[in-house]
């Protein structure tokens, strides 16, 4: 609350307090005494003129504030050096998260594209590998395929033994000489050759055909040594040093026709007739 | 480090809270006072550069309007420039006094109470009633 100051004259009283009048701030005595003195005076209307006064006084002000950037100046010095430094570490952390994220991306540009160069340059240079030969488990199969269907297997049907050594002995990249077993008996026949690629071995093929029985007898030959072959009980006719399996359907006797290459004779007769016609063959 | 953001945060809590929001009524009052717009942006300028030396005394936007009257009535009695206050619709304000313009100003233009006026025009009671019936009269006459 407001009290009237004692040693002022009334018009200073009147003049300086009329707005803690009017507001209701003044103390009860303060008031009352204060509208005795209006009272006196004869200026009633003095609340009136100050309300008028004091909507000119903001009236006249009101209209002027500050600009955008007035406000911008003040608020830069509001801005103190820890603000500032704040401000700054934020920029700094937001700058070195984007840089982080552009080396992020760079490194994994150039991550893809080395690896995309190591596998295309190993898909180059690299030997390309292939499922080793394995004619145990092959030659079988293939003896019965032949015997099934020997005009769809035979890619030169003939009974004409220099015709298949020479289609044999001209065949393409085959990388060693494939032998022909001379006539071994009169009633067997050639009847045709072809050659089946197992990547990268290459397998000579020639059929002959028991026109007694009927049985096919197959001659396979290989680059290949004697020795890859599983271990076997060895056996020889004459000269002849082999080495006997069985399948499913067939025996097989296995010799080494030269020093690189390894012959195999597939057919129903047992595995010391086999050799027999395999040395007559071969003529050891 | 824990300090200088506690100073930080009073930083931006006085100066774009409760200080920029009574800007403009301190611009008002520096205008009042040397009735030139240039001078008053000074004036308000200097008072606010100085608020920053009184921020753990500001809490409220009472206290900063208090602050920034009294910074800028210093700066307005040193600085001693005036102009005509021809263009405020109140052409008698040339004819008053700085204190009494200041005391008619903490009042009547800001709203300050008796006891704010008092500590931001830095005088006795009876001077500010003086100031403001001698300004008063001549203003309501």
């Amino acid at each position: 609350m407001t009290r009237i100051p004692k040693n002022l004259p009334e018009k200073q009283i009147m003049y300086g307090l009329i707005g803690a009048y009017v507001d209701g701030t003044l103390t009860n005595s303060d008031r009352r005494h204060f509208a005795e003195m209006l009272s006196s005076q004869k200026i009633e209307d003095i609340e009136d003129t100050f309300a008028s006064y004091k909507g000119k006084l903001q009236g006249a002000f009101s209209d002027h504030f500050l600009n955008e950037g007035q406000r911008q100046k003040l608020l830069n010095i509001g801005s103190t050096i820890g603000t500032r430094l704040q401000s700054e570490i934020t920029e700094s952390k937001k700058l070195r998260f984007f840089e982080m994220k552009l080396l992020f991306k760079r490194y994994a540009i150039v991550f893809a594209v080395v690896a995309i160069v190591a596998y295309a340059v190993t898909m180059l240079l690299l030997p390309q590998t292939y499922e080793k030969f394995k004619p145990l488990d092959y030659l079988g199969w293939e003896a019965q395929a032949f015997e099934e269907d020997p005009e769809g297997r035979l890619d030169f049907p003939s009974k004409d033994i220099d015709e298949v050594a020479a289609f044999l002995a001209a065949y393409p990249n085959l990388k060693f000489r494939p032998v022909v077993l001379a006539p071994m008996k009169p009633e067997i026949e050639i009847t045709g050759a072809t050659v089946i690629d197992y990547e990268p071995t290459k397998v000579a093929v020639v059929m002959y055909k028991d026109k007694n029985s009927d049985d096919a007898i197959m001659h396979f030959s290989y680059r290949g040594r004697l020795s890859d072959l599983p271990q076997a009980p060895p056996g020889s006719v004459g000269s002849l040093t082999y080495r006997a399996f069985t399948s499913e359907y067939y025996n097989l006797v296995a010799w080494e026709s030269s020093g690189e290459v390894t012959s195999f004779l597939v057919g129903r007769q047992g595995t010391k007739e086999l050799a027999e016609l395999a040395k007559i063959g071969s003529g050891r | 480090m824990n300090s200088r953001l506690t100073l930080n945060d009073a930083a931006f809590s006085v100066f774009a809270g409760q200080a920029m929001a009574c800007a403009d009524q301190g611009y008002r009052f520096a205008l009042l006072l040397s009735l030139d717009e240039s001078a008053a942006f000074d004036n308000v300028r200097v008072a606010y550069d100085n608020v920053k030396n009184v921020l753990d005394k500001i809490e409220t936007r009472e206290d900063a309007l208090l602050f920034l009257a009294k910074f800028i009535y210093d700066d307005a009695v040193s600085a001693k420039t005036s102009g005509t206050g021809s263009g405020f619709g109140m052409p008698l304000l040339d004819k008053l006094s700085l204190k009494q313009r200041a005391a008619i100003g903490v009042i009547d233009l800001l709203g300050l109470t008796l006891e704010d006026a008092m500590e931001a025009i830095s005088c006795e009671e009876s001077d500010l009633i003086k100031a403001l019936a001698d300004a008063r009269s001549v203003l309501m006459a």
